[in-house]
């Protein structure tokens, strides 16, 4: 399934639109990670931990996404956006959204 | 333009999990956790506290005592003569000594802090019935001197709060609370054990003074008297001392087991002594 | 030590009646949400920012929606619990599920009431709201927007 966050993909044409599809997952650290962290902000650099934990929330729901998509019978999902938003102390919430469509 | 909205089956976005079991394992696994650091902390905590010289205990007690405590009168000198007499039947280690101070307030304890000093409140004393009672309450502090009690108390409160004040700091109040009581309820059993082995070392020792152990069991009741009014039906795990009642049932298996007389005949507080706690 | 064994009651009592009343409200909710979303299912919502050419010609006007949705105390504890172990909150999903589909029907009503069938370049932005100072967050708020090309009879 094609993913992209281009509205009119080069060489391609809508032939159907299905709507809005939306994959989002909330995740959040342990107390490890945290130590780790604190530790980090004394000394300063990339916090590693917190980066590997997102990138694996996000590919999370780009995943759900691509399951909403599937389940339209849609081959791509175009104009993807994504939002992080902090839920709750601790923890985030990855969001991404797009529209589902079929592309020949 | 074509547009079709085949419906989006649900539980994509959601997980379907059932609450109640999430909520049974992870609480569950928050508290095995805490429980087993905090035994694992109190058992090398206690076992460190050897190495920690008393003459450090009594350089820290002494500024506190001396702005505490009052000039020296006659109960003082008295209780400190009788803690003297038994002393040397408890086997203290040599750079042991013990300090006992008698203070004027109408607390109804005794307790045993850093140094080897000793407090002994007017509220419990003037309720005292006889020297033998009397004699089983030191012999009690005495014991949480020698086996390093209020040390070790310190020890492990100073680092249990601690660490859930680093561990929770971050999260809310809730959980901090949770990750708090479930550490102070693992050391109120460690406290309750102290406080068993404190009966007996002074059960021991009132036998070779009197020849019987009738001060200990008189003790043991007149504050199981004092505390009927307070206790209103709290739980053995939320308690720092064993039950009265359990203290009392241990003491006399012990006598029995040794084959001690529990009843003997009581030496009363000298007259003097007790009219002027009396009058104070 | 007696309060203390009051704490622990009280505490017990808040977390059930945060499940109980957590799980009747949000059952409710989601059969309202399926409900509506079947009704509003023609009114398209598309997340592309150009109108195709085939469309014709139709006056725009921007169309929004928002909701903001509390999370009961039993979930906030699972939550708290959560962020010590890490993994997912799967106690939060629901909540933001929940507003985020809200949201976008009341978006999709305010669009029908203005007698338009399609709705363009969503956007949705989520926040949440802070409700003490140590930053123990228990509500959001999801806000979709989008322009809705309108049917002139």
């Amino acid at each position: 399934m094609l993913i992209s966050n281009l509205e009119v993909i080069p060489g391609k044409v809508i032939i159907e639109h299905f709507g809005l599809v939306q994959g989002s997952t909330v995740r959040s650290k342990h107390v490890g990670r945290d130590i780790m962290a604190g530790i980090k902000n004394i000394f300063g650099g990339e916090l590693v931990g917190y980066t590997e934990l997102l990138q694996e929330a996000r590919e999370e729901a780009v995943e759900r996404m691509k399951q909403q998509a599937q389940a339209t019978g849609a081959n791509a999902v175009v104009n993807v956006r994504f939002s992080t938003s902090s839920v709750t102390q601790g923890a985030a919430e990855l969001f991404a959204y797009g529209s589902a469509v079929t592309l020949e | 333009m074509k547009y079709s909205s085949p419906k989006i089956p649900e539980g994509i976005n959601t997980t379907d999990e059932n609450p109640l079991k999430e909520f049974a394992i992870l609480t569950s696994g928050v508290i095995s956790v805490v429980i087993a650091l905090a035994l694992v902390i109190s058992y090398s905590l206690d076992w460190t506290s050897q190495f920690i010289p008393f003459s450090y205990e009594e350089s820290i007690a002494q500024p506190f005592v001396d702005k505490y405590t009052n000039e020296r009168g006659e109960i003082d000198d008295y209780l400190q003569e009788l803690a003297d007499k038994i002393t040397p039947l408890m086997s203290l280690p040599d750079d042991m000594s013990i300090k006992v101070h008698y203070v004027d307030e109408d607390v109804k304890n005794a307790m045993a802090t850093l140094g080897g000093n000793i407090f002994i409140y007017r509220g419990l004393l003037e309720k005292l019935p006889s020297e033998n009672a009397l004699v089983m309450l030191l012999g009690h502090e005495i014991t949480h001197v020698k086996l390093r009690h209020p040390l070790k108390s310190l020890n492990k409160g100073m680092i249990i709060s601690l660490l859930s004040a680093f561990v929770g700091g971050q999260t809310s109040s809730d959980v901090t609370g949770l990750l708090s009581s479930t550490g102070t309820l693992t050391l109120l059993s460690f406290s309750r054990d102290q406080e068993q082995e404190s009966d007996y070392q002074a059960t021991i020792m009132i036998e070779k003074y009197y020849g019987h152990t009738q001060g200990s069991i008189e003790l043991l009741t007149i504050l199981a008297q004092q505390n009927n009014k307070t206790d209103i039906g709290t739980l053995e795990v939320f308690n720092s001392h064993p039950e009265l009642q359990e203290r009392i049932k241990f003491i006399e298996q012990v006598s029995k087991a040794n084959n001690w007389m529990i009843t003997g005949e009581t030496v009363a507080i000298p007259t003097k002594i007790s009219n002027a706690i009396n009058n104070q | 030590m007696e309060q203390f064994q009051y704490q622990i009651i009280f505490f017990f009592v808040l977390l059930i009646l945060g499940y109980f009343f957590g799980r009747y409200f949000e059952k409710k909710h989601y059969k309202s949400i399926i409900k509506r979303e079947a009704k509003y299912s023609n009114l398209a919502v598309i997340a592309i920012k150009t109108v195709p050419l085939s469309e014709p010609v139709k006056p725009s006007i921007l169309v929004t929606g928002s909701v903001v949705i509390s999370v009961d105390y039993f979930k906030r504890f699972l939550a708290m619990l959560r962020t010590l172990l890490g993994g997912r909150v799967t106690a939060y999903e629901t909540l933001l599920d929940r507003a985020r589909r809200e949201a976008i029907l009341r978006m999709k009503e305010e669009a029908s009431t203005l007698n338009a069938d399609k709705i363009f370049n969503i956007k949705i932005e989520t926040s949440s709201i802070s409700n003490n100072a140590s930053g123990n967050i228990g509500s959001v708020e999801v806000f979709a927007y989008g322009t809705a090309l309108v049917n002139v009879n």
